[in-house]
């Protein structure tokens, strides 16, 4: 075994199998750092250039690519507070913090080294795993895929913010957003408004852009000139490296829960991340600093979602079973290239199995350290007055929204999706609450019936069961025990009673969201309407005591307001409303001139009239930012949004 | 497999001497030349499912072979059963020949089944190639089965199925189930991988695949003893007679299994409705389509294409596995199977509607 082992090394090692490695990994870290496109996108594309290749060249090209897309997605996580991919949510909690505070580099260097060490944890278990994990993964079955779901959901109890009470209720309506689409049970459409686009639910991507990107690049936007609150930034990508490697255990510990969850198919990184961020928190003794820039909050997810990789090989390899959805790809491709993955796979394939895991464990390397070296150059957008980087990031943000399902609807669902974020953000509703329902609605609903309908309620008696059990008991036990570091309670402060009408508003509509809810379903069979009306009448009860304590007119948590937390000097000149107005402008201009045309008038006009810039230097800038998006758009073979002006006349490529 | 080569070759050259019309067109194909454009391919699935593999896997060769060489792009419209894909497809696709959609069981299915949500008039589209894919029924041996001989010992057990839903790529085995007389309690909402996993933890007894599928992945379960292939959904002829699976030949059919099962030959409107279905799911699996009215020309350049594909040796050694040994239907060949594939007859319209209800809870307009 050694021998192989070593042999599959040695092969790597040679010009043309590095070139090939290093050729993927660059091509993964770009589709990372690019919202909205991930190791799928970039995989797809590579899938023509693999038929009849030498394996063992394009299975280095194939997974150095897969292998980085988590580790370059938080550049824009940290810096701008925008998912790279729906794997790096987690990481703004803590990284964009740090990044406000001019700690960015220190950031990027703990989340890029916390993403190398992971990534290798990842390759070593996929090692181990190949020899023995076959029994441990056929033990997992669809009562302990349940039990799982609800262990993951209780991390939410880490991540509801100063109201405990509202961070349910958001949990509550992230559930039942999530049930939106076809009911696993019966395919019953819920929530659909009868129209095809949320027939499949809004996508991810759009949900974590929405409740993070939008809100975040706003508040920027009203606060200050730069997203760095401070002008210079620190020496930190050193620091951020010392600072891991000093948080082993936690690293070890969330590396591991990457793995596990990476192999089981199903959950994929998007829930990963948020395991390890509960888990970061939950496991600390001091968790007054979290959500406001703690490392250990960045070490966390970023540990996971890179040894999420080798987990999600692990049933790709051995049961040709896809851990993820890039996985599927992945193994499309293997079938391809003449490898059946499988029962067997060590005995018929060794030395490529070799072969990939090592260039999982050398990818990481490779990925992690570009990353790191260009962490401190990249780190200097947050000291560049944001006002020139946001009609930029706006771009990308529909650009990336636009590739989700590649329909108008994408656009509007993430402008709507968005508004609703500022507003969970200024009244102080969790959107990591939301989100984690969010990704395991489904899961949920589905495990459960799956449970119930193949073993009755005798699931329960599963040994398997009961130890997950066990755990979801400790991990509520600590939840509850938890007292979150909040703000004195004052008459003057953001949870005074005071201007409650906003506040008394948004309240109302989720209760009405409940209501419509169970509407809906109403009609529906017992099985596709118990898991959305059971939820919906929890959250409504939750609901009805955040507004019995609202009415008591006295300060408490159940109140809060960001917009009472700046001074009389302070105060920003602008609204909610006139920025709302700034988004909804693009998608009007791209609404009317499609989308290269659009974001050309869009920025031209954000910079001269926002930034302040020369009408041809806002120009020349705009024309920058077409440039490289049709290059990209070629190169890529991606798709742009159409507006009215192409369907009424011919344009040129890249206009039309 | 070795046997399965000369079955495919047998099947290509008959296609070829049957589509006589070709050698004549030939030369009209010449005029149209696609040098320097980009053909924009709809695939109204997610990266990596059957049907895109099956359109990538065709790709480079479709470059080689289309006059002018041009290059061709890929595009994921995913979701919905494949409905908005298809729908931007009619709405968008110009026929000039460098729009092109894929089509699956799926996207069949959900034109017959959906008709209120779509938009999209498949029967009318142009069909380039039709690509048709079995599927195999196999059980777990702790049922006490070793073969389709054992079938009657099935009945009065309990069966666990998993799938996606009722009216999607899986009926084609669910019908057999009640029409074999079989207890099954089906479990939705599931992909094929965690079928398949499920049915390795013993949590389901009995599962299906398609033939690919079940060549490249349970067939190692099989040899391992963990599964028993029972019988295969068969295949449709030229006359619409169900025949033996060419991939899995020792395998018999579902026809066959009925009358294992039942002692006679399967007749009634409930085969018919399952024939009908066949044709959807197992006839029309995959395909290659151009818009209503595309000229002449551009149907014989790309139907020519494709046949030159199919010839080609460097295809049938590097990529030839997605289309694995079944007879390919090129350009009119494809036709009256479309037809019979998005029409029932009233009778059996009314058995499927029936079935769906009292057996599925489903309602199909």
């Amino acid at each position: 075994m050694q021998a192989d082992l070593l042999q599959a090394l040695f092969t790597l090692f040679g010009v043309q199998h590095l070139l090939f490695l290093v050729g993927g990994t660059l091509l993964g870290l770009v589709v990372g750092f690019l919202p909205g496109l991930g190791g799928i996108a970039a995989l797809s594309l590579l899938l023509p250039f693999v038929y009849g290749g030498d394996p063992t060249l394009v299975l280095p090209m194939m997974i150095g690519l897969l292998a980085v897309t988590n580790t370059s997605d938080t550049f824009p996580a940290v810096l701008v507070g925008i998912p790279g991919t729906s794997s790096a949510q987690a990481t703004i909690l803590d990284g964009h913090a740090l990044a406000r505070q001019g700690e960015a580099a220190r950031a990027l260097g703990a989340a890029f080294s916390a993403s190398l060490l992971g990534g290798l944890f990842g390759a070593f278990m996929l090692t181990l795993a190949i020899q023995f994990a076959r029994p441990l993964i056929l033990g997992v079955g669809f009562g302990e895929q349940l039990m799982l779901v609800v262990l993951a959901l209780t991390m939410v109890g880490m991540l509801t913010g100063a109201s405990a009470l509202k961070g349910l209720v958001m949990c509550g309506m992230g559930l039942l957003f999530g049930s939106m689409g076809a009911a696993p049970a019966t395919a019953e459409e819920r929530l659909t408004f009868n129209t095809i686009y949320l027939s499949d639910g809004v996508p991810l991507v759009i949900v974590g852009l929405a409740m993070f990107a939008i809100p975040e690049m706003v508040d920027v936007l009203r606060k200050r000139t730069t997203i760095s609150s401070v002008p210079e930034l620190g020496s930190g990508t050193l620091r951020g490296f010392r600072e891991t490697l000093s948080h082993k255990w936690l690293l070890v510990r969330c590396s591991s829960l990457g793995v596990i969850i990476g192999a089981l198919p199903g959950l994929g990184g998007s829930v990963t991340n948020w395991v390890a961020y509960g888990h970061a928190v939950q496991s600390a003794k001091d968790r007054s600093s979290f959500g406001k820039g703690d490392i250990r909050g960045v070490i966390g997810p970023e540990s996971s979602n890179n040894a999420d990789n080798g987990g999600a090989l692990i049933p790709t390899l051995m049961f040709g079973i896809p851990g993820s959805a890039s996985m599927a790809l992945f193994l499309g491709a293997l079938v391809l290239i003449g490898i059946e993955p499988g029962i067997g796979m060590m005995e018929r394939h060794l030395d490529l199995t070799y072969i990939i895991i090592w260039s999982l464990a050398i990818a990481n390397v490779i990925g992690a350290g570009i990353c790191l070296f260009l962490a401190k150059p990249i780190a200097r957008l947050t000291v560049v007055p944001f006002a020139l980087v946001a009609p930029f990031m706006f771009v990308i943000v529909f650009f990336a929204a636009y590739q989700a399902t590649r329909a108008w609807e994408d656009l509007i669902a993430l402008f709507a999706l968005g508004i609703v974020g500022m507003y969970m953000k200024r009244f102080g509703w969790s959107r990591p609450a939301f989100l984690i329902g969010f990704v395991l609605s489904m899961q949920l609903d589905s495990s459960v019936y799956q449970s119930i309908q193949v073993y009755g309620m005798s699931f329960l008696q599963r040994g398997g069961v009961q130890v997950i059990l066990a755990l979801i008991v400790v991990s509520v036990i600590v939840a509850a025990r938890m007292k979150p570091h909040r703000d004195p309670l004052t008459a003057e402060g953001p949870h005074a009673p005071v201007n409650k009408t906003p506040q008394a508003i948004f309240l109302g509509l989720l209760a009405a969201a409940c209501l419509y809810t169970i509407y809906d379903a109403w009609h529906l069979e017992f099985l596709g309407k118990v898991f959305p009306i059971s939820v919906a009448l929890v959250t409504l009860a939750l609901l009805v005591a955040a507004a019995v304590l609202f009415s008591r007119n006295r300060p408490d948590y159940v109140y809060f307001d960001s917009e009472r937390e700046w001074g009389d000097k302070d105060k920003p000149v602008h609204g909610d409303f006139h920025f709302q107005g700034w988004i909804l402008a693009l998608l009007a201009a791209i609404g009317v001139f499609g989308y290269m045309l659009g974001i050309f008038v869009y920025i031209t006009a954000f910079l001269r009239v926002k930034a302040g810039s020369r009408w041809h230097w806002a120009m020349v800038c705009a024309l920058g930012a077409v440039t490289v998006l049709s290059i990209f758009g070629y190169f890529l073979a991606l798709d742009y949004p159409r507006g009215l002006l192409q369907t009424v006349a011919e344009l040129p490529w890249p206009l039309n | 497999m070795h046997k399965l080569v000369s079955f495919r070759t047998v099947a290509f050259f008959g296609l070829a001497a049957g589509l006589a019309v070709l050698p004549a067109t030939q030369a009209a194909a010449q005029k149209v030349d696609f040098a320097g454009k980009r053909i924009d391919v709809i695939v109204p699935f997610a990266p990596g499912g059957g049907s895109d593999v099956y359109m990538r896997a065709l790709q480079p060769f479709l470059e080689k072979h289309l006059p002018g060489k041009p290059t061709i792009i890929v595009r994921n419209v995913p979701g919905s059963r494949s409905i908005p894909g298809a729908n931007q497809f009619q709405e968008r696709a110009k026929p000039d020949g460098a729009h092109v959609m894929v089509v699956s069981a799926t996207t069949v299915a959900s034109f017959v089944f959906s008709r209120a949500k779509v938009r999209f008039e498949l029967d009318k589209w142009e069909p380039v190639l039709l690509s048709p894919q079995g599927g195999i029924v196999y059980a777990s041996p702790s049922l006490g089965i070793s073969g389709a001989k054992d079938l009657p010992k099935l009945k009065g057990q309990q069966l666990v199925f998993g799938g996606q839903s009722a009216n999607s790529g899986e009926l084609r085995y669910i019908m057999t189930f009640y029409l074999l007389g079989l207890k099954v309690n089906h479990v939705w909402g599931l992909n094929r991988g965690p079928v398949r996993l499920a049915f390795e933890r013993g949590e389901f007894n009995v599962n299906s695949d398609s033939t690919p599928g079940y060549l490249g992945g349970a067939m190692q379960l099989v040899k391992a003893g963990k599964a028993v292939p029972i019988y295969s959904a068969g295949v449709l002829n030229e006359k619409g007679e169900l025949v033996r699976d060419p991939n899995v030949s020792d395998l018999p059919h579902f026809g066959e299994a009925y009358e294992l099962m039942h002692g006679k030959k399967p007749t009634g409107a409930g085969f018919d409705a399952w024939l009908s279905v066949s044709k959807m799911n197992t006839m029309m699996n995959k395909g290659i389509f151009l818009p209503a009215g595309t000229p002449k020309p551009v149907l014989d350049a790309w139907r020519t294409a494709i046949s030159n594909i199919l010839k080609d040796p460097e295809f049938d050694k590097t990529a030839g596995k997605v289309i694995e040994g079944y007879p390919q239907f090129i350009g009119e060949s494809a036709k009256p199977i479309i037809k019979d594939a998005t029409t029932f007859s009233p009778e059996a319209w009314a058995w499927l509607k029936n079935y769906f209800k009292t057996e599925h809870n489903v309602t199909i307009e």
